[in-house]
């Protein structure tokens, strides 16, 4: 089975690629990119311009379902990494890669264990409200990504949408800054001495950015990202008490918004994940408050991105290099890895298929 | 939106509307109307959180009018086993129900119910965010007295933070020319209340200064889990409406509570029963102030 790619620009931050050429994939995996690549007996793509960067890498979301995984794909990511809320799932179409529980059950009490074949170590959407054992899990992980959701509950009360006036005038509880950013601060200083990795999954607010920044020019090993919806939707989106800012996280000012942005652009936050949680619908015929939260953010995150105005290498590094590198994945646009590419659309700035393995999926349906 | 008509908060409505609703209820109030405008409809009162006064006031407001009293009392363990708002709310609008009157412990919650059916929806109060009829009951009271509310100072004291009726207040007082002032325990002002038009302290003396009307709200004992403040005690002598303060008040200034009134907590005894009080006439205004509005969504 052999796959020739033509006419496409390839982007690939790895190898600091950014022109056209052809990609000849056999059996699935890379076999050669260039400009004379012997396409004999290859089935031909031609793609005229469009966009191939090595496949969008998702950091966090919870997969209910394959269709789930069937928006991963029409999104544009070919690994996705399983929150430890997702339901067990095999597909053959993405690389599907697990995250194991922090602490047992989410709990926060006690370490997780730590199966080698987890891709990395994530609190999902809980706090870790005792120091100390996050304090144990930075010394006992080494090596390993620590995933960690930054929340005081004690700040967060029953809030629901970031603290301002939309909260206000809405009466719905609220969420200070503080209850993320303080949470920030002290997992720094606490990883400032035990070393390890540490990954800081939707980080809403410019304080926890400016905190990232400081520990970053310091010297450590610290990561971030953001979501999708982070990035294009402030707590006034709640006006009119609208389902699509029930999101967790909440929804924050417009100066974070704008933050977050920046942040992605001079690489203080890595990488964008999805967090896409689907909910089910009659989870959503409750007041505001008593819906449950999320959103299926997958499709939203290259739109999302492509609206902060990155250079195309960047945008490609925020989805896709980035997210690899921090789970130790190789990366790149080159001969003798997997095939995991996905195709954009420059002028729908959409999303226009992916190639995974050896199969080819193009988001009019046309699956080979 | 479609045509149907609903009264799910003041925010956003015109003055004009507002004084069309408030000379309405003048006239049930004196008895210049009889109104039997709701003969042959049902009024569902859809109460998902306890409060005998709204339901009650509602329940003589449609009764007066002609209409049949539905009462469709939710309580918190049957709303919990599975039904949703939406499908609750449908639901009573399938037997035939003109207007629903709902109070829900969330804020949006009426909105809400007005998207899921076809009838009529009056607010009586969801979450911290709009108690509609009230605000409109304490503006008509206030107008009733003193023929406008151009220019006048209202003071509103207590926990704004969780307060529908202090947010309704601000929008119906602002629209109908009043100048507001919010005063409570720093813990219990929201954040952007200055944005919104009102002045805000946490002096209650520096509050009552000029004031013309002191609104004082209710203090939620049972929020007291949430330690807003240290004590009851503490609360009376900072935030409370003492004899002492009452006393220092303009000569002509009136007092207003939401009730039901905690006697020794927001207000003393005394000042509760004074002469300044005109709680037990907010009471009384709030049967006409509803007529008017059952009969403007109607």
């Amino acid at each position: 089975m052999r796959l020739l790619l033509r006419g496409a620009r390839l982007l690939d931050p790895a190898a600091k690629r950014d022109g056209v050429a052809e990609v000849l994939i056999v059996d699935g995996e890379i076999a050669s990119v260039g400009s004379k690549v012997d396409a004999t007996g290859a089935r031909v793509i031609e793609l005229d311009g469009q966009w191939v960067t090595p496949g969008f890498v998702d950091l966090h979301s919870v997969l209910r379902d394959t269709s789930d995984l069937d928006a991963a794909l029409k999104g544009g990511f070919t690994t996705v990494v399983a929150a430890p809320e997702s339901n067990k799932l095999r597909d053959d179409r993405l690389q599907l890669l697990t995250a194991a529980p922090l602490t047992r059950k989410l709990e926060g009490e006690e370490l997780g264990e730590t199966p080698e074949d987890a891709a990395c170590l994530s609190q999902g959407f809980r706090p870790l409200v005792k120091s100390g054992v996050l304090r144990r899990a930075l010394q006992y992980s080494r090596g390993k990504l620590l995933v960690l959701h930054a929340e005081d509950p004690s700040l967060t009360g029953a809030g629901v949408l970031g603290e301002g006036l939309t909260a206000t005038r809405l009466g719905l509880p609220s969420v200070p800054v503080a209850a993320e950013a303080a949470v920030v601060a002290r997992d720094l200083l606490i990883l400032e001495e035990t070393g390890g990795r540490l990954h800081f999954a939707h980080l809403t607010t410019a304080r926890s950015v400016e905190l990232i920044r400081a520990a970053k020019q310091r010297g450590l090993q610290v990561s971030a990202d953001c979501t999708p919806h982070h990035l294009t939707r402030d707590d006034r989106s709640a006006e009119g008490y609208a389902l699509e800012a029930r999101v967790w996280p909440p929804l924050r000012s417009e100066a974070d918004v704008k933050a977050l942005g920046l942040a992605l652009a001079d690489g203080t936050l890595d990488a964008v994940a999805c967090d896409h949680v689907r909910v089910d619908v009659l989870d959503r015929e409750h007041p505001f408050e008593a819906c449950a939260p999320g959103c299926e953010a997958f499709e939203q995150a290259l739109p999302a991105v492509w609206g902060l105005g990155l250079t195309p290498l960047r945008l490609v590094e925020v989805l896709s290099t980035a997210p690899a590198r921090l789970l130790g994945l190789e990366t790149g646009i080159l001969p003798g890895l997997r095939a995991a590419l996905t195709i954009i659309d420059p002028q729908a700035r959409a999303v226009a298929g992916v190639i995974s393995g050896a199969r080819y999926l193009s988001s009019t349906g046309v699956t080979t | 939106m479609s045509s149907t008509r609903h009264l799910l908060g003041i925010e956003g409505l015109p003055r004009a509307e507002l004084e069309q609703l408030l000379t309405r209820a003048h006239e049930y109030r004196e008895g210049r109307v009889g109104g039997r405008h709701l003969v042959g409809r049902v009024v569902a009162n859809v109460f998902y959180e306890a409060s005998t006064r709204t339901r009650s006031s509602f329940e003589v407001a449609a009764a007066s009018l002609g209409a049949h009293v539905l009462n469709w009392t939710v309580t918190g363990s049957s709303a919990s086993k599975g039904e949703t708002l939406v499908d609750t709310a449908k639901n009573i609008a399938a037997l035939g129900v003109s207007i629903i009157v709902v109070r829900h412990q969330h804020s949006g919650a009426a909105a809400l119910v007005a998207r899921s059916v076809g009838c009529s929806v009056v607010n009586a109060g969801d979450g911290q965010h709009e108690h509609p009829s009230q605000a409109l009951l304490d503006a008509y009271t206030l107008w009733r007295r003193w023929g406008t509310l151009a220019g006048k100072r209202v003071a509103i004291v207590g926990d704004i933070l969780h307060s529908r009726v202090a947010r309704s207040n601000l929008h119906c007082l602002k629209a109908l020319g009043a100048s507001l002032v919010f005063c409570g325990p720093p813990t219990m002002l929201p954040m952007g209340l200055a944005a919104l038009g009102a002045e805000v302290t946490t002096e209650l003396d520096h509050a009552l200064d000029g004031a013309d009307a002191v609104m004082m709200l209710r203090i939620q004992r049972e929020r007291q889990g949430d330690a807003l403040f240290p004590t009851p005690a503490e609360y009376h002598v900072r935030w409370g409406l003492t004899n002492e303060r009452a006393a220092a008040l303009k000569p002509e200034a009136v007092v207003l509570h939401p009730g039901p009134v905690n006697r020794g907590l927001e207000l003393s005894p005394e000042v509760a029963d004074g002469q300044r009080s005109l709680i037990l006439e907010q009471v009384q205004n709030g049967v006409a102030v509803r007529k008017a509005i059952l009969e403007a969504v109607s």
